[in-house]
């Protein structure tokens, strides 16, 4: 039979008056909106910005419920007041057609379809039991985003299932560093850029990658008439504040660290005293340094005898107001074989400089201590960690623990060492080298969650992702800042939630854990907050208020010892040893040698974007494309050869990947180097990044670096040729 | 009564927008318009090299271009030295665009408003050749313009130029700040040190 | 035809096009290849302003359950390449309120949004509380615009329409940016068309 009437499924529920109403209401425009007088009713509440992860402190304007303005919080440590314009441009972010709404879950035919949170939590709960009593605690990994409330609600839900194998986002970022300095000083410091009176940057550029506090420091070092040198194959955005770049050949800043290290000792500008007293077998070292002269340093580095001597002297004459920084990624986060090294050098050339822990020189600060409450369940022994971190005879024994070698996933995958993840707010699957690799990695798992705000590379790709409230609509954890004057923050809920159905990662994690039974180890947020502030002594309702609240230094000028297998700075390091290197630093090659007529890859931070994800912010997006931002720089001189002319398109290719983009053709970078930022060639499906560029990972091969499993992210060579010619 | 000026410290500058950004969201401008813009230069070569970064907006000039072309007297200057504009009288004629040296006029909504995204707006300045104005709204309630107190690296100083005692007169001599293009004539207030 | 008949035509056309935007069911698909088709298309050309030709090409003869049913998930449910957001915030500024995002564009919960809602109380209706982050989606404009020509009142409908219909160029826009194909993209150009050629005046 034929159905005349449609079966109409009417969504505007009307009540009994409606069609009264509706029959005789006039239309009231929406002219009635423009009430400018309603912006006084707006309420400001204090925040943690998310344009980037360094959660600097703002304040955000709300009125009728919307955000309508935000505004640096002065009384933040990071932020002193000021934003960048990246927190201009994420303020929408909760309001984002892109948003997840609701759990999804992949089906049969790979495609996603919405489930209720009841059934995604049974489903998970359910899988992931079975994995760990099939294949054991260490089967299931976890990667993160190293913040407070992560490490609360995640790490402990991991920790409380018996795995150790807690990754976070750092492998593609900072692993090499941190595998280096922990050997040496048996931590990160951090350099006292504003009171020193020479510093030395390696790769790292504070006007590119941006903290603000960070810069106004070196701001202030440069009115006081400090010497600021910048190490790096492109002029970077910080460059302005130099007094001296040292275009230096891409992969060799170990070279240099070596050299200094030489020049100091030979010319007795280091401080003998504290090294013979707090050095771990010095007198190596020494001996080991001799070989790297500045003249076998030049031919390394490209930089000439002249200035490596001169930059020495100027550090050993200026100690220990003199030091060489810290770094983040930049040129020895994890981007080169011999990455780790570079970065045991940087400790030690610091050690030379006597600095440690002095005014002006690198200091080890630590943030407050906050707790959670006494009576939650504590985790047991844990399974030893999937990547053989810091367990001795591993592979990656070297390798820093708190980041661990999250690269590295396809291979255990592979090797059917683990089975199953989750991951939140974090993007592996397009962050690490080698799309292909990594997707097939991931999608080798038989259980993978994802949790975010929208989808990504590694969403796609994942079983169960599950959909988060954005920055603006969730309180988060209480958490400190380290420093000479340690701070304690709190990102504070600002608006309701867009989407009814997204949840706080606090409240997607205890559910699972109720629903897994394992209750007993969490608590909620607010509790977890009011007494995280009664054991320091401070009002959890005022830092509601603030936003931030600054602790008494306790802070104590000079040496410490050193959280390291000897207590000393180690100069030889029998751990190294151990893992088949030298206890010394030695000299290591880049593993790539740049054939003739190639380029050597290399990127890096744009100061309007973080990691890949605010390419897909309008405000953001357009800056990119009004200033070309996404432009591949060549040096002038190889351009000319090539015949490409600036802002030409051009081609990149290697055996891996080919892709278009233009050229910007510049003197201001080493002719082996091409330099491209890290932020564009999204391929997850969102709305305002799509034709945005290249990524760099396409180009670099999935690899290790040697000591600490780390990327290798620049160990790659490509070819550039005109497009069309 | 002052008469407002600025000094940019382009040594300081690290050419990360949040100006043009917090300016962008001050004036509540759609993502495409913009009152800040960046020029670019780099001097020498490898590896003796420069780069130069500008960030260019309206340079509140004592004798402005734009002020002397207005065929409505829209464009003038408030008695604190201000160049402002008055909506109201604004024909859209873009004669001062073409007068200014500095580029720094902008037609309001010229792109959403081809659109059709822009007639219910509600607001009287459609179509009318705006510009930085010190953000005058914020400097007459004692705040500093958004440019300024966003700036992350303090590469901004606002201040009376009249007040020998201000940061900002002070800033210029200690600085040698100079004008851009103070050969034109215009007298502008924006002092960038190079 | 009397001025009554054109409001309930009206109202059926509302309401048609509003059901079409819905998940698709394998009743109502039979029902448009059986009956809808043919009943829209004869609703639709009693406008004289719309031609019989070009809204005949807006519908498809034989529509597939499971192919309606594919399209559907990809355009409007999965985030993927393809979905589009049928929500008039997203093609509008987002507010002219004093606000540091008044002309920021592309988000959702935006002016339009909020005098959705307003209109919303007015007329004591509720909205299904997974449209509670986008009360001006296009579905409950439609029905909207339905309930208020089945109640006569034609005043409103003009000004409603005036106001917070005229987006549909950019959402077809956005379709074709998307590559969309088959039902839903003709259909939303249909949508498109008959607010684009004021049959709502006629």
């Amino acid at each position: 039979m034929l159905k005349s009437k449609m079966t109409r499924r009417t969504f505007l529920k009307a009540s009994a008056i409606t069609g009264v109403v509706a029959a005789s209401a006039s239309y009231v425009g929406r002219g009635n909106i423009s009430d400018a007088s309603s912006i006084q009713d707006a309420e400001k509440i204090p925040n943690l910005c998310n344009g980037c992860s360094s959660r600097c402190g703002m304040t955000v304007t709300v009125s009728d419920g919307r955000v309508v303005r935000v505004d640096g919080n002065p009384l933040h440590s990071r932020s002193r007041g000021t934003l960048c314009g990246r927190a201009h441009g994420a303020a929408l972010l909760a309001y984002h057609p892109d948003r997840l709404t609701e759990p999804l879950k992949k089906n049969e035919n790979g495609e996603f379809e919405p489930i209720s949170w009841e059934q995604a939590y049974k489903e998970i709960g359910e899988k992931l039991q079975t994995i760990i009593n099939e294949h054991g605690p260490d089967s299931f990994a976890y990667f993160q985003n190293p913040k407070r409330v992560q490490r609360l609600y995640g790490d402990r839900f991991v920790e409380a299932l018996g795995s150790a194998n807690i990754f976070s986002h750092n492998a593609s970022c900072n692993l090499s560093r941190d595998t280096g300095f922990k050997h040496v000083l048996g931590g990160v410091p951090s350099g006292d850029v504003a009171n020193a009176k020479v510093t030395l940057f390696i790769g790292r550029s504070y006007g590119d990658g941006i903290r603000p506090s960070q810069l106004q420091n070196l701001v202030t070092a440069k009115d006081n008439g400090s010497k600021i040198y910048i190490v790096d194959p492109r002029l970077n955005s910080t460059s302005n504040l130099a007094d001296e770049w040292l275009p230096i050949k891409p992969g060799t800043d170990l070279a240099l660290l070596l050299a200094i290290a030489n020049v100091l000792i030979e010319e007795n500008l280091y401080d003998k005293e504290f090294c013979e007293e707090h050095g771990n077998r010095f007198e190596d070292f020494e001996r080991e340094m001799k070989q790297y002269t500045p003249e076998w340093a030049s031919d390394k580095t490209d930089l000439s005898v002249d200035v490596i001597k001169q930059v020495a002297r100027d550090l050993g004459e200026n100690r220990p107001k003199a030091i060489v920084e810290q770094s983040w990624k930049g040129a020895f986060g994890c981007n080169y074989e011999n990455s780790t090294e570079t970065a045991r050098m940087v400790g030690l050339v610091n050690a030379l400089l006597g600095n440690i822990n002095v005014d002006g020189g690198m200091l080890f600060t630590s943030g407050p201590s906050l707790e959670s409450p006494d009576n939650l369940k504590e985790p047991g022994e844990l399974k030893p960690r999937v990547d053989g971190a810091g367990i001795k005879g591993e592979k990656w024994y070297l390798a820093d623990t708190a980041k661990g070698v999250g690269n590295a996933v396809p291979d255990f995958v592979k090797e059917g060492k683990l089975k199953a993840a989750f991951c939140q707010h974090h993007n592996p699957v397009r962050n690490h080298p080698d799309y292909e690799v990594m997707k097939e990695g991931y999608e080798g798992l038989d259980l993978l969650v994802v949790v975010d705000i929208w989808m990504s590379e590694t969403a796609e790709v994942a079983d169960y992702v599950l959909p988060e409230s954005s920055w603006l609509e969730r309180t988060e954890a209480v958490e400190g800042l380290g420093g000479k004057t340690p701070t304690v923050n709190l990102r504070v809920q600002a608006i309701d939630k867009i989407h009814p159905k997204t949840k706080n990662f606090s409240e997607i994690m205890s559910e699972l854990a109720d629903e897994m039974g394992l209750s007993d180890y969490f608590t909620d947020l607010e509790t977890e907050n009011r007494t995280a502030c009664e054991k320091l002594g401070i009002s959890y309702d005022e830092l509601l208020e603030q936003g931030t609240i600054q602790l008494e230094s306790t802070w104590e000028p000079g040496y410490q010892g050193s959280n390291t297998e000897s207590g000393k700075v180690e100069f030889a390091c029998q751990a190294f040893e151990d893992a088949g290197f030298t206890a010394v630093p030695k000299w290591v090659e880049p593993k790539v040698t740049i054939p003739e007529g190639e380029f050597r890859l290399i990127h890096g931070k744009q100061n309007i974007h973080s990691h890949t994800y605010s390419t897909n912010i309008p405000k953001l997006a357009q800056i990119s494309k009004e200033y070309n931002l996404d432009s591949v720089w060549i040096n002038k001189k190889r351009a000319d050869e090539l015949g490409i002319k600036d802002g030409d398109p051009v081609i990149i290719e290697n055996e891996m990947h080919t892709g278009k983009t233009t050229a910007k053709v510049t003197e201001a970078i080493h002719p082996e180097a091409a330099f491209y930022p890290s932020h564009y060639g999204s391929r997850a499906s969102l709305t305002y990044n799509d034709d945005n560029g290249l990524s760099i990972n396409d180009y670099t091969p999935h690899q290790y670096e040697a000591m600490s499993g780390a990327p290798n992210m620049m160990e790659t060579s490509v070819q550039i040729k005109k497009d069309g010619a | 009564m002052a008469r407002y000026g600025m000094l940019i410290d382009t040594i300081k500058c690290v050419n990360c927008y949040a100006c043009s950004l917090a300016c962008q969201t001050q004036n509540g401008l759609p993502d495409d318009e913009n009152f800040i813009y960046f020029l670019e230069k780099e001097e020498g070569t490898f590896p003796n090299v420069k780069r130069d970064f500008l960030p260019v907006q309206c340079q509140h000039c004592d004798e402005p271009a734009c002020e002397e072309v207005c065929p409505t007297g829209a464009t003038y200057k408030d008695e604190d030295g201000i160049v402002v504009l008055d909506n109201s009288k604004c024909i859209g004629c873009k004669y001062c665009g073409v007068a200014c040296p500095y580029s720094a006029r902008v037609q309001l909504h010229d792109s959403m408003y081809k659109k059709g995204t822009y007639e219910d707006a509600g607001r009287e300045y459609n179509y009318t050749v705006e510009k930085c104005r010190f953000c005058k709204e914020l400097v007459d309630n004692g705040e500093q313009p958004a440019c300024v107190t966003t700036c992350i690296s303090n590469a901004r100083i606002f201040g009376d130029l009249d007040d020998p005692e201000s940061e900002l007169s002070k800033a210029i001599v200690e600085k040698k700040a100079k004008p851009l293009r103070a050969d034109l004539g215009t007298k502008p207030k924006i002092y960038y040190v190079r | 035809m009397t001025q009554t008949t054109t409001m309930q035509n009206k109202s059926e056309i509302y309401s048609i096009l509003a059901e079409g935007l819905k998940t698709p069911t394998e009743d109502w698909v039979s029902w448009y290849n059986d009956i809808g088709r043919e009943k829209l298309k004869s609703l639709l050309i009693s406008f004289p302003i719309l031609d019989e030709q070009e809204v005949s090409n807006c519908l498809p003869k034989q529509l597939d359950f499971k192919e309606v049913d594919h399209l559907y998930r990809s355009y409007f449910i999965l985030p993927g390449p393809q979905r589009v957001v049928p929500a008039e915030s997203i093609y509008k500024q987002w507010t002219v309120r004093n606000s540091a995002f008044a002309l920021s564009k592309g988000f959702l919960m935006g002016d339009s949004a909020e005098h959705m809602n307003n209109i919303f109380k007015e007329l004591d209706i509720e909205i299904p509380e997974e449209f509670s982050f986008m009360p001006d989606h296009l579905i409950l404009q439609l029905e909207l615009l339905s309930l208020l020509e089945e109640n006569g009142n034609e005043e409103f409908v003009n000004e409603f329409i005036k106001e917070h219909l005229d987006w549909t160029e950019d959402l077809v826009a956005e379709c074709t940016k998307k590559q969309w194909s088959g039902f839903y993209y003709l259909w939303i150009q249909l949508i498109h068309m008959f607010f684009h050629k004021e049959c709502w005046k006629c």
